[in-house]
């Protein structure tokens, strides 16, 4: 059992390195590692997950948090739309047969892919200007970009629009026991057109609150085991802290390179098992 | 405001990975001989032992120095770092005045909090 535990941290203290190197955050290997490698039932890996998943967005969050490129008072409008979805996703996790959650676990994982394919966006979004809500919440703000120099200002739009998508990030986010990063960026990139970096930063800075919701409601399930937990928490942070560091030095497109194919693999091997065709 | 909720992450991060380490520690020390009975349950070769996840379990249990009393502590102070970040901040929106997101914030307060003690 000792034995499954050191296993369990190296595996996890792998998975946070990979996650973070190829941007993807630390949880998205963890239910994968932990239902095909070790067996683990799958509510038990979830339940790990999420827990893993606070651990690293806090720790990355209070870095972004001090440079003040995020923006607090868009994130903190946000997160009543994704602790909503999030404590209806562990709901329904609970739900739910099993075999559902192999299946959209692994169709998720697949579109998490499409990001990475994708063409460097629009770094700075021309000609948005604030809908009422933004007006209202005074939500449009402004940084100092170092890469690029100077100062950028920005206004909000979509936030109707953005507040429901972000209700799906969090349901998606309490179902799989995942950050469900990607789907905050897009809502913050295509419906409310934040400049990429304070949509990154922000959406790191909901992950965290997010995961909490439905952790809470795992961990009054009893499906946080500590035995599980422990090792996976302390290995992901480990990981993922030592894969942002390196990050900077390494080339990210051969990292890519290795990295989809490997993911695209996970997905399809999860969405068999969702589908009862491997056991 | 961002250095405080800055200053709130990393401390909760820390303290719980500390408190999830010790509890590690502990257990491999002591053993899983002591844990007391392991029920039928078996996952991975992981005895799904009989493990607190209520406030006044956990507290019985770490009066009892169990090793997994001590790390499910480690894991609500994981999973009270962010509520506390929101607490922080609904407590400087009300300072500041700003009466519209004291309102949002405390709202996602709820939330959060409804997760945790609610019958879910």
């Amino acid at each position: 059992m000792m034995d499954t535990m050191l296993l369990i941290f190296l595996a996890s203290l792998l998975a946070g390195l990979l996650g973070a190197m190829a941007g993807l955050g630390g949880g998205v290997l963890i239910v994968p590692l932990l239902t095909m490698a070790f067996g683990l039932d799958i509510r038990y890996a979830i339940g790990a997950s999420i827990v893993s998943v606070i651990a690293t967005s806090s720790g990355a969050a209070a870095a972004y948090v001090r440079d003040r490129i995020t923006n607090m008072r868009v994130g903190m409008f946000l997160e009543m739309a994704t602790t909503t979805g999030a404590i209806t996703g562990a709901f329904l996790a609970g739900l739910v047969h099993p075999k559902l959650l192999f299946l959209v676990f692994g169709l998720v994982l697949a579109s998490s892919v499409a990001p990475l394919l994708a063409h460097a966006r629009e770094e700075t979004p021309e000609g948005v200007q604030d809908d009422g809500w933004s007006r209202r919440l005074k939500l449009s703000s402004g940084y100092y970009d170092a890469a690029l120099g100077h100062q950028v200002n920005y206004q909000v739009t979509g936030v109707p629009l953005g507040l429901a998508m972000m209700w799906v990030a969090g349901l998606v986010s309490g179902l799989l026991g995942i950050g469900s990063g990607a789907f905050k960026v897009v809502a913050m990139d295509v419906a409310m057109r934040l400049p990429v970096k304070v949509s990154t930063t922000t959406s790191n800075f909901m992950i965290g609150v997010t995961a909490a919701a439905s952790a809470g409601v795992y961990f009054s399930r009893g499906d946080v085991n500590p035995l599980v937990a422990a090792p996976v928490a302390l290995g992901v942070l480990i990981g993922a802290g030592a894969g942002t560091r390196w990050l900077e030095h390494l080339h990210s497109r051969t990292l890519r390179i290795v990295f989809i194919p490997l993911l695209l693999a996970i997905a399809a091997e999860m969405v068999l098992r969702g589908l009862g065709i491997r056991p | 405001m961002a250095s405080l909720v800055s200053a709130v992450l990393l401390g909760g991060v820390s303290l719980s990975a500390l408190v999830l380490a010790a509890g590690l520690v502990l257990f491999l020390w002591r053993g899983p001989a002591e844990l007391g009975p392991t029920s039928a349950a078996q996952s991975a070769g992981l005895p799904l032992s009989p493990y607190p996840t209520t406030i006044p379990g956990i507290w019985a249990g770490l009066t009892a120095a169990d090793p997994l009393a001590v790390i499910q502590l480690g894991v609500l102070l994981l999973i009270s770092t962010p509520v506390l970040r929101v607490a922080t901040s609904v407590l400087l929106y009300v300072g500041q005045g700003d009466r519209l997101f004291s309102v949002i914030t405390l709202v996602v307060l709820a939330i959060l909090l409804f997760g945790l003690f609610g019958p879910l």
